[in-house]
């Protein structure tokens, strides 16, 4: 469906209307919240004899750089003739206009139905290439192209690394059907992995990308699964007597931390991942410890526990001694998330009735909310830590929303049927 | 202060509109240096061991049902008050008419599933209503149940009776179902 739209839109191609049929076509559309005085002002001008590639990629370029917030766009789909280097780029007009960088290039045939895309950065202000980049593509790469063009054009003007290359899970219902998916970070192709009439949640990218963990409720009861994404082929890893939930790969990703409940009340454990004998992660917890998640360098291991009466955020160091409380604000934090950068976590607060993502900073204990709520949750961070996935009901429809660290750009996942949850973000570099 | 897409873009548009369009050639830099990406692109979709974008393979799983046994009380959900795990002394009749079939059938087992309303995370939900289910096995055990009769299982958040986002959903909601096992 998107793709059909993608090509009208491409026979569509008046400026005027492209904005509204651009909607129309992607599944993600951008909202952006309190836009700053950071954002850099880049051109992303269309790529000479682009027309002849089967799909747009410059316009994808261009739509992944204005997602990530950190960018201002200046139009450029309009410039003729369209420059594919720097000789043919009116530098000083185009730096008159208030950018600061501009990307171009062109589009060559190569025999075999495939093509050449060659693209240049341009730093305005020196008139000189920051970056040149060639890639020989299949007409099903342009997408993929587009995604990696995007990631190094982010990196070399921001420092971090982009992630518009990478993938991300989500679970959808539609009635009595669940369904896992893998997408690209946009949104596009995705593809299911395994379809249910029971619940699935909470999946988690091991740490190469090739496999998911996630909960399913195929058993009449919540068991643990890992599922090779790319022969299908799945293992129930966990299904000890009583409930089997909140799967977490380690950093190597050789063991899961799960919540079992063998022992009566929910407990973590650690285990093979690829199935084997579960051990206590705390011989003596009082009472119920659950969603762990490994910090990145692996030493420590948030989880939520409601040892303190209501759930708070706590971490002990993965090899053992003793729990330390993160929060305090309010009766009720879940779900920590510690960020890539291990500076601090994102999770769920209630407040006056509303669950909205919070991130707090592990060094200086300053608590900012990222959302307002009423029903946000299970947030899963970029693998840039720029960016925070995360689950949002609005009227009983459950849909897929992100949100900067710094809390200032929003952007909304919406599918055109059913309702979707539980996202993930996969790794870098798969 | 909000933008939308179609803002900028509309917006970008009539900038374009109102913009020059002659395009003139500063001489240097026309040779300036390209990184050849070829090999990153090409393995892109095509590395079988990493799962590439077209790697993905998809499993379905059939509602496997489940049976009942002939006779069995018919009452089989006890109802929790907001935050509470404890049993009402008004579904103690529920757990005592359990207990008493079970030890009148000693081969029947039973699945005890916890659930709650559908608001905050839903793991810890799933703990939530492991707690409803717990309270529901420890009962029967007070009764004189065996242990290994009964297994405590939670479906969290994931199968409401009701769903609204008010009271009157969610008190249908924190509940526990006693499913017998057909065996």
């Amino acid at each position: 469906m998107a793709r059909l739209l993608r090509s009208l839109l491409l026979t569509l191609l008046c400026p005027a209307f492209f904005g509204a049929v651009a909607q129309a076509a992607e599944p993600l559309s951008v909202e952006i919240v309190g836009a700053g005085a950071s954002q850099i002002p880049i051109a992303i001008a269309p790529l000479a004899s682009e027309p002849l590639l089967p799909e747009g990629l410059s316009d994808v370029v261009a739509a992944d750089l204005n997602r990530s917030g950190l960018f201002r766009l200046i139009d450029a789909s309009a410039i003729s003739p369209r420059p594919a280097d720097i000789a043919q780029l009116n530098v000083a007009e185009w730096r008159n206009r208030g950018t600061d960088a501009m990307l171009i290039g062109r589009v060559n045939p190569l025999p075999g139905g495939k093509w050449e895309i060659q693209v240049r950065l341009v730093d305005l202000a020196k008139g000189s290439q920051l970056l040149g980049l060639s890639y020989s593509i299949e007409g099903r790469q342009v997408r993929t192209t587009a995604h990696k063009i995007a990631d190094a054009v982010f990196e070399k003007l921001t420092g971090v690394p982009g992630v518009f290359s990478t993938r991300i899970a989500y679970v959808t219902r539609q009635a009595k059907r669940f369904e896992l998916l893998v997408a690209d970070a946009d949104g596009f192709n995705p593809k299911p992995v395994f379809t249910s009439a029971e619940p699935i949640i909470s999946p988690r990218w091991s740490p190469d990308g090739g496999r998911l963990a996630y909960v399913s409720f195929e058993r009449k009861k919540p068991v643990v699964v890992v599922q090779t994404l790319n022969n299908g082929q799945r293992q129930v890893v966990a299904d000890f007597r009583g409930s089997n939930s909140a799967p977490a790969w380690s950093p190597d990703g050789s063991r899961l931390a799960v919540t079992l409940t063998r022992d009566g009340s929910s407990q973590i454990y650690l285990m093979p991942a690829t199935g084997g004998v579960p051990e206590r992660l705390m011989k003596t917890s009082p009472a119920n410890d659950t969603e762990a998640m490994f910090s990145a360098d692996g030493k420590f291991i948030f989880f939520t526990s409601d040892r303190g009466g209501g759930p708070q955020v706590y971490r002990i160091a993965t090899n053992g001694g003793t729990a330390e409380r993160l929060t305090f604000e309010g009766d009720y934090n879940v779900s920590p998330r510690p960020t890539p950068d291990g500076r601090g976590f994102v999770f769920i607060q209630r407040y006056a009735g509303k669950f909205r993502v919070m991130v707090q900073d592990l060094v200086n204990r300053q608590v900012l909310p990222l959302t307002e709520g009423p029903a946000d949750e299970s947030p899963s961070l970029a693998p840039n830590g720029q960016l925070v996935l995360f689950g949002r009901l609005l009227g009983g429809r459950g849909e897929l929303s992100a949100v900067s660290i710094d809390g200032r750009t929003r952007q909304r996942l919406s599918l055109s049927a059913g309702d979707a949850r539980e996202p993930a973000w996969g790794p870098l570099g798969q | 202060m909000k933008h939308t897409i179609t803002n900028i873009l509309l917006l970008s548009a009539v900038a374009v509109a109102l913009g020059a369009c002659a395009s003139k050639k500063p001489a240097s830099q026309a040779t300036a240096s390209i990184e050849d990406r070829n090999a990153a692109a090409a393995s892109s979709q095509s590395d079988a061991g990493k799962a590439g974008k077209d790697d993905v393979v998809a499993r379905t799983m059939d509602d496997d049902g489940s049976g009942d046994v002939a006779g069995a009380p018919a009452a089989r959900q006890i109802f929790f008050d907001l935050d509470q795990y404890t049993i009402k002394a008004a579904y103690q009749p529920v757990v005592q008419a359990t207990a008493d079939f079970l030890k009148s059938r000693p081969k029947v087992k039973l699945i005890v599933q916890g659930n709650t309303d559908d608001r905050g995370s839903r793991e810890y939900n799933l703990s939530l209503g492991q707690k409803r289910a717990e309270a529901v096995r420890k009962a029967l055990g007070v009764l004189g149940v065996a242990d290994d009769r009964v297994e405590a299982v939670s479906f969290g958040e994931e199968k409401p009776m009701a769903e609204c986002a008010n009271e009157s959903c969610w008190s249908k909601n924190r509940r526990a179902d006693i499913v017998y096992q057909a065996r």
